[in-house]
């Protein structure tokens, strides 16, 4: 995958760096995570999301997705490992990232096509000018 | 998106590439053959359009698409022929 802005850059950085808690352990997508800092919701869980939250995780309840809120890392430990999914690559945006070059590429291609022909094949109708 | 089936290898555009090479050698070949100029100038205008639907048909896969995306794709690619014989082409033709 072609990263060219610093934004991009920094989102696969946050990807590829494992969360941690306070405790050292880290925290994959999915995992079970208690929540530290609110003894009075117990039945609250953490999810860790998309890199976009950055060092936070989405708190969800254990029955249904309400109540979601954000939290630092350092709030949560975790309760129950989870398995790491592969970081995702868009296969078919970089295949059309390539095919839209290809496509630009190509039209020049037909620019010059006529662009030469005009230009350097079809004769002068009266000779050059002689500079004198 | 629905899956495409284009059912060919690399071999096609060494193919495209090959006949496009004869055209330009054969375009060349025509301008040194004294022909009038009328005749010299509607083949070589014939050949490229020949040499563009090469490449819009294999190298831009129009071929392997729906008749509806050549038939959107035509009407700019008309549009920029116009411009280029209206604007370079006249001034290739007159001096």
């Amino acid at each position: 995958m072609l990263l060219k802005t610093r934004r991009e850059r920094r989102m696969l950085e946050a990807w590829e760096r494992p969360l941690r808690d306070r405790a050292g352990r880290r925290i994959d997508p999915g995992a079970r995570v208690r929540l530290l800092h609110l003894p009075e919701r117990p039945e609250l869980t953490v999810e860790q999301t998309h890199p976009q939250w950055g060092k936070a995780v989405v708190l969800v309840p254990e029955k249904g997705p309400n109540a979601a809120d954000m939290v630092p890392v350092e709030w949560v430990e975790v309760v129950e490992e989870a398995p790491i999914p592969p970081v995702p690559v868009d296969r078919v945006a970089h295949a059309e990232r390539i095919e839209n070059a290809g496509l630009y590429w190509h039209f020049v291609d037909l620019v010059w096509v006529f662009v030469f022909t005009l230009m350097y094949l079809v004769p002068p109708a009266v000779p050059a000018a002689i500079p004198h | 998106m629905e899956e495409r089936h284009t059912g060919h290898g690399y071999a096609v555009y060494g193919v495209t590439w090959f006949w496009l090479l004869v055209i330009t050698v054969a375009e060349i070949w025509i301008t040194l053959m004294h022909l009038p100029r009328a005749v010299l100038i509607a083949g070589l205008v014939g050949m490229a359009i020949l040499k563009a639907v090469l490449i819009m048909a294999y190298f831009m896969h129009l071929r392997y698409e729906r008749p509806i995306v050549a038939a959107i794709f035509s009407v700019p690619i008309a549009v920029l022929l116009m411009a280029l014989f209206a604007v370079v082409g006249m001034d290739a033709l007159a001096f």
